[in-house]
């Protein structure tokens, strides 16, 4: 119960000390020089119904700018100057025909059509991954549910945690909003780690699970997370790694990684220990 | 707030944004400030808050939903400041040209000096949800919105921070004739 007389003195303080900015105007110009060199950030899922630039909103210059988007960053497309307010543009349709000539391409040049015992490309290593390296910020907005925590032979489990965490990542797919169900477990004794835990974060293009490992520093130091997870939903078939550091006392984490077509390879069995 | 200006801005319009900027500077100053306790690190804020403000706007999906979204950025735009800076915890200075001061002022001088004092000691975090609730007085609900938390985190978390700053304050009064209290050369 907050006592409603030291909240009149506080709100009585915070009007007493308010100031208006000395130089607003000055500000604003400020910000607005930097903003001429910011590109804005559409939502990754451009082909939905969303705001879109209008004629005259963008200039060509901004318009070359803008760098192509690849598939693998999932970075939105500038939408033509002057579109057409349809969800299904000409330009759209024209993409998507273009789009789908090249995956009856593909399919029909797979090494699966080549006669059975053949060798050559069918023996080749698979096409690389596509790989689009990111990085960003995991914001801890609050601990929405602390779980239930129970003892263990090696330490305690806490299950069913709920964070919110405000992501900021140059890759679309891993931003929003993601509120994350972990489950952590830690040696007993350790206010840090070592812990194990399930993550699961989701925004509007879909979804990512996955499991981490992260330890602490000793005397106080930040947390280093290693999280491998796989997209579901729009980002089926997508996993990501991140690795992230989160200073001592800081809600933020400092992460960087990559989100790659495909799975992780499977762990290799264990090398011989005869040495020569 | 205008939707129209906010669509218009939304799409890349520079000029709408640049209304949008200035109709929105106050009170973006307002919190940060409030927050920071220092001009040049809210002037630094909002300008921070105003940027990311332009780059984010076309994720904003509800343009209604502008002004709570803004308060959030300049909220976060606090953190980022606070964590690349040391000035936030600097305490504005008391206005000390006003003379002759009566015996009530002397006491709301000296009541707001341990106010502040106790205010730096708090986290960003805490001093965001007394700033929206008790400078902005927005309601509990309205301070959730605006941090995209529930309204039970709003409510804990305004309670920790009172908690808290009572604490400060408290132990700022404990010894008698502290250093604050000779610095300020207020008679007990």
């Amino acid at each position: 119960m907050i006592d409603e007389r030291f909240a009149a003195r506080i709100s009585s303080w915070l009007r007493g000390s308010d100031r208006p900015a000395r130089q607003p105007n000055d500000n604003v110009a400020r910000a607005m020089g930097q903003i001429h060199q910011t590109r804005q950030r559409r939502r990754w899922l451009w082909f939905l119904p969303g705001p879109r630039p209008t004629a005259g909103a963008m200039d060509e210059q901004d318009l070359d700018q803008e760098s192509p988007p690849t598939s693998s960053q999932g970075r939105s497309v500038p939408a033509p100057i002057g579109g057409t307010t349809t969800m299904i543009s000409a330009t759209k349709m024209i993409g998507l025909a273009a789009s789908l000539a090249l995956v009856g391409a593909l399919a029909l040049a797979l090494p699966a059509n080549q006669p059975e015992g053949s060798v050559g490309p069918a023996a080749a290593p698979a096409e690389p991954a596509e790989m689009a390296p990111f990085s960003g910020t995991m914001r801890t907005l609050s601990i929405d549910d602390y779980g239930e925590t129970v003892a263990r032979d090696w330490g305690r489990a806490l299950m069913d945690q709920q964070w919110t965490f405000e992501h900021d990542f140059d890759d679309e797919r891993l931003n929003g909003m993601g509120r994350s169900r972990v489950n952590d477990h830690r040696i007993t004794g350790s206010s840090g780690g070592p812990k194990s835990f399930t993550l699961y974060i989701e925004n509007d293009g879909g979804s990512w699970v996955g499991t981490g490992r992260a330890y602490s520093g000793v005397n106080g130091g930040g947390w280093h997370h290693q999280t491998v997870l796989s997209g579901q939903g729009g980002y089926e078939g997508l996993t990501a790694i991140l690795a992230a550091d989160q200073p001592v006392q800081s809600s933020v984490l400092e992460v960087s990684g990559v989100v790659f077509t495909g799975g992780l390879p499977p762990l290799p069995e264990a090398a011989s220990t005869d040495f020569e | 707030m205008d939707r129209e200006l906010v669509a218009r801005a939304q799409r890349g319009d520079e000029s709408a944004f640049e209304t949008l900027a200035v109709a929105s500077h106050a009170r973006l100053y307002r919190v940060a400030r409030g927050v920071l306790r220092d001009d040049d690190a809210a002037d630094d804020a909002v300008q921070r808050t105003l940027v990311q403000m332009w780059r984010k706007l076309p994720q904003l999906r509800d343009a209604d939903r502008f002004e709570a979204w803004s308060y959030r950025l300049v909220v976060n735009a606090c953190y980022d400041e606070a964590k690349g800076s040391r000035r936030w915890t600097r305490v504005i200075p008391l206005d000390t040209h006003r003379a002759p001061v009566a015996q009530d002022e002397l006491h709301r001088v000296e009541d707001f000096d341990e106010l502040e004092h106790g205010f730096s000691r708090l986290s960003v975090e805490h001093r965001a949800v007394i700033v929206l609730r008790y400078l902005l007085d927005l309601t509990t609900d309205q301070v959730a919105d605006a941090l995209d938390i529930p309204s039970g985190t709003v409510a804990s978390r305004l309670h920790r921070a009172m908690t808290e700053l009572r604490a400060a304050i408290e132990a700022d009064a404990r010894p008698a004739g502290s250093a604050s209290q000779w610095a300020k050369g207020v008679p007990r």
